[in-house]
């Protein structure tokens, strides 16, 4: 039996079915992400597991106990959120307390939480002071505080790093990480950044229009994802997608075949199974993109990437060829499902 | 035309014009305060006196005739009597419309809106009719029922207007960490739209002291407030206008005073959500 | 349902509960009992005559000549003191927009007005500002050579409508100054550079940027100005003739000086239904700024 778990839980805001029939089984002391383009009904999935959504069908256990119609006070959550929703009005010390206030714990071991959680976070200087007063990484800490302090069952985070900037979201990332380390706390994570999800997850899942399309680990994902939605929307730069007719040596069925970019080879045009043009080339020293234009496609069409961890002699204008081993390759058939997965 | 671009000369007669407004409309005030401290033979003097030796004696003589203490004890009684009930109202009614909105929740508001733009006295016969029937014509508790009402539809505009403007999350959060409904209320909802009460509750002070058609038509000597005791003063010969100018004084002070200081508060809250 | 589910939706209406059934209640009994009294006879001064009247006192209402006059003027009234408080109010908010030596003080004297209780306003502009020997104005108007004017009886409407405009012009001021506050710099900075004129400003950025803020003062002013009251039971008290009677003083004759209930009745309920065809019109015009 997992630890918390989602059976056939729906979700309508009016006509619209926001959420249709999600399973889904966490176990104790897993970090799963979930991921999925903007209006997927992620976060919408997140806040009916902490209790801010109702759940209009299906039933959620946590622990054992069915928490479908739980107040989010009574389900033993804490969530940070995407603003952080600090309350402005408290300083950091109370904002992290206020939770074990409203529960009546003593006043000696609220001081030593909120002592303890400070420590871990690198906030003890900043107690006394009003959110106000802090930058966004501190803010950002201090809401991570506010849930540790109440040592929940199951954390939920709502995309707690879209207010930071590049440099500080990489920063807290990896404290997250480690954090989870230490606690070894349950933990859901909604984020539209597969960075994050690749980085963090000890699952992650993709979800599309409400719906789950993948779950797996992300090496899973990365490497077999069940469908062109699943294989476009993981991994950077984009997976490649080329229209397979006229292609020698694809298997029955295959309308489109996926190539990562890193498995691209550039080769010469001979009789390579694409030739095309150079149209762009990008060296970022660890390693070179070469966007190739394949002969015949439409100037809108995206160029075809290949990746290389070398220097590249080639110039914009050159005559290639495009290769790949098909074993390194996916293969989707009109739905768009991977033959290599359903077959 | 950016400040730095504004010759000098434009800001010295931009500033004088705009002294010169405000002078002009404030000048009643002021001439009604100096004619307050005339002899009524100075105050109707043409051209008008200004230098003179300033006498108290209109200010005895209206407390002497009329109890001036007894109807400013009514208006503060009746203001904030009904500003504070009203707030107990309206508060919970606001803070449903601004976090838990419906379809509904905007033509309710205009709803009660509507209720406003009906003429009082529209109502005016019905509710003399009832406030005699019950006895309650000539009392405060009357007054202040009906300044309750009568500020109810501009107070839940108000504080909607404001506690909309509180991020919906913060109360997600205390929610997460335990509230209930009472610890939202006590531990956000105040703290955080304490500015938007304060406004509503300032402006409906104001508003109740002010209110002379229900005053002048339910009450007399009883209830009366500070606008009936100036209406008792208006002979229409327009005679006696030192000892008109010391009770006018006298009921405007209190809360123009008031008014000054809490300038700024009322001010934020006034606009109605139509600054972002 | 279950429990949480329950308590989600409920909570919420408990707490409107309070204020929408006490306004329910604070709209619905007089309108009743308006309507009612509207139809039957009831004389203060006749005890002795009742029974139902049919249509006759709104018909008693309709033909009295002062009638139309009292629609007239309510309109007239509520028009005028709203466009001179909308254009006055916009330009003195602009003038005082960018800071200037006194700004603050300049601000409390222009709000000074609005906290003026009516009965006070209408005796002071009546005696001392507008008394067509003794007055203020007339003083004025002496200077300059000319000969002063009675305004009581000359321009009885007008000289509400500038006490009205005395009072609420500070509120439009007040609102729009803050609205202008949040006007986008760096908006009026690219204007410039694309050339624009301080007239161009006005009409492209400015106003399109003040539409809420003006909505929200007419909202506000033809709230309180279509019973407009104090001021002319103070004043002129409706005349001369019907000069200066609106639909609220007209009711208010009819019921405490004529004792009329029933024809007072009649009157209030075109009050209503005046009060709903503007707010409707109002709601229908004004009510999409109002949106978020």
């Amino acid at each position: 039996m997992a630890f918390l778990s989602l059976n056939n839980v729906d979700k309508f805001y009016g006509d619209l079915h926001a959420i249709k029939s999600v399973n889904l089984a966490i176990e104790q002391g897993e970090f799963v992400v979930f991921v999925g383009p903007s209006g997927c009904g992620k976060s919408t999935l997140l806040r009916m597991i902490a209790g801010l959504e109702t759940i209009d069908g299906g039933t959620l256990m946590l622990g054992g106990n069915d928490i479908t119609h739980v107040i989010p006070s009574k389900r033993d959550l804490a969530m940070v959120f995407q603003s952080y929703a600090l309350y402005p009005h408290m300083s950091v010390e109370d904002n992290m307390s206020f939770a074990l206030r409203l529960a009546g714990e003593d006043k000696a071991v609220i001081a030593k939480k909120v002592a303890e959680a400070a420590e871990k976070l690198d906030l003890e200087p900043y107690l006394k002071r009003t959110p106000r007063a802090l930058s966004g990484g501190q803010r950002q800490r201090v809401a991570i505080g506010r849930a540790i302090v109440r040592q929940p069952k199951v954390f939920l985070f709502d995309e707690p790093l879209s207010n930071l900037d590049a440099a500080l979201r990489g920063q807290t990332r990896v404290e997250i990480a480690r954090l989870h380390r230490e606690l070894g706390a349950t933990t859901v994570y909604v984020t539209h950044d597969q960075v994050e999800a690749m980085t963090l997850a000890d699952r992650v899942v993709v979800l599309r229009a409400g719906h789950i399309e993948q779950v797996g680990t992300p090496l899973e994902l990365y490497d077999a994802p069940v469908n062109k939605f699943v294989a476009q929307f993981i991994g950077m730069p984009q997976m490649n997608l080329i229209k397979t007719d006229g292609i020698n040596g694809v298997p029955a069925g295959a309308v489109e075949a996926g190539v990562r970019t890193e498995h691209m080879q550039i080769t010469d045009e001979g009789n390579a199974r694409i030739k095309g043009t150079v149209e762009l080339i990008e060296s970022l020293g660890n390693e070179t993109l070469i966007h190739v234009r394949p002969d015949g496609a439409d100037s809108h069409e995206m160029p075809l990437i290949a990746r290389q961890y070398s220097r590249s002699e080639l110039n914009m204008g050159a005559r290639v060829g495009l290769g790949w081993d098909d074993s390194q390759a996916h293969y989707f058939n009109t739905q768009g499902e991977n033959l290599r997965i359903t077959a | 035309m950016s400040f730095a671009q504004k010759s000098k000369s434009a800001t010295v007669i931009r500033s004088s014009v705009a002294w010169l407004i405000a002078l002009v409309m404030f000048f009643p005030i002021l001439f009604l305060t100096v004619t307050a401290f005339k002899t009524e033979l100075q105050a109707i003097a043409v051209p008008s006196v200004w230098f003179f030796e300033p006498t108290l004696e209109n200010f005895t003589e209206v407390q002497e005739r009329s109890d001036y203490l007894h109807y400013a004890w009514n208006s503060v009684l009746t203001s904030v009597m009904s500003t504070l009930l009203g707030l107990l109202i309206a508060i919970p009614a606001a803070f449903s419309f601004a976090f838990t909105p419906t379809r509904r929740t905007k033509d309710i508001l205009m709803w009660m809106l509507s209720t406003k733009m009906m003429p009082a006295v529209g109502a005016l016969v019905p509710i003399y009719v009832l406030s005699q029937k019950t006895g309650l014509l000539d009392t405060r508790f009357a007054l202040i029922i009906i300044f309750t009402m009568m500020n109810l539809p501009i107070m839940v505009w108000m504080l909607y207007s404001a506690f909309k403007d509180i991020p919906h999350e913060i109360f997600e959060a205390a929610r997460m960490d335990g509230a209930g409904l009472w610890e939202e209320f006590r531990h956000v909802l105040l703290p955080l739209g304490m500015g938007g009460i304060a406004s509503t509750g300032l402006l409906c002070l104001v508003l109740a002291w002010n209110e002379a058609f229900w005053v002048l038509n339910l009450t007399s000597s009883q209830a009366g407030t500070l606008a009936s005791l100036v209406a008792s003063y208006s002979s229409p010969e327009g005679l006696f206008w030192a000892k008109l100018s010391a009770v006018s004084v006298l009921a405007i002070a209190p809360i123009v005073v008031f008014g000054w200081f809490s300038q700024k508060q009322l001010v934020q809250g006034l606009t109605f959500g139509a600054v972002k | 349902m279950s429990d949480a589910g329950l308590k989600s939706r409920l909570v919420p209406r408990l707490l409107l509960a309070p204020a929408v059934s006490t306004l329910l209640l604070w709209m619905i009994v007089p309108l009743a009992m308006t309507v009612y009294f509207s139809f039957i006879r009831y004389n203060l001064m006749r005890p002795d005559v009742t029974g139902s009247a049919g249509w006759m006192n709104y018909e008693f209402f309709i033909t009295n000549p002062a009638f139309g006059d009292a629609v007239f003027n309510t309109l007239l009234l509520l028009g005028s003191t709203v466009l001179v408080t909308v254009v006055f109010g916009l330009l003195i908010a602009l003038l005082i927009n960018d800071p200037f030596p006194g700004r603050a003080l300049v601000r409390v004297l222009l709000i000074s007005p609005f906290f003026v209780m009516p009965t006070v306003n209408a005796l002071l502009w009546k005696h001392m500002m507008m008394n067509p020997i003794y007055g203020v104005l007339a003083q004025v108007w002496t200077f300059f050579g000319w000969t002063p004017i009675d305004w009581m009886t000359d321009f009885p409407l007008g000289s509400i409508i500038i006490m009205i405009s005395w009072q609420w012009l500070p509120f439009a001021v007040l609102i729009f100054v803050t609205a202008l506050q949040s006007m986008d710099r760096e908006q009026l900075e690219a204007s410039e550079l694309d050339g624009a004129t301080y007239l161009q400003q006005l009409r492209y950025l400015y106003l399109p940027h003040m539409a809420r803020a003006i909505s929200v003062v007419v909202m506000i002013e033809v709230i309180f100005l279509l019973s407009v009251f104090a001021e002319i039971f103070v004043t002129t008290a409706g005349g001369p003739g019907t000069a200066s009677t609106n639909l609220a003083f007209l009711i208010f004759t009819e019921a405490l000086l004529n004792f009329d209930v029933g024809a007072a009745s009649a009157g209030a309920v075109f009050a209503i239904i005046l009060a709903n065809i503007v707010a409707i019109f109002l709601i229908r015009m004004i009510g999409k700024n109002l949106e978020n």
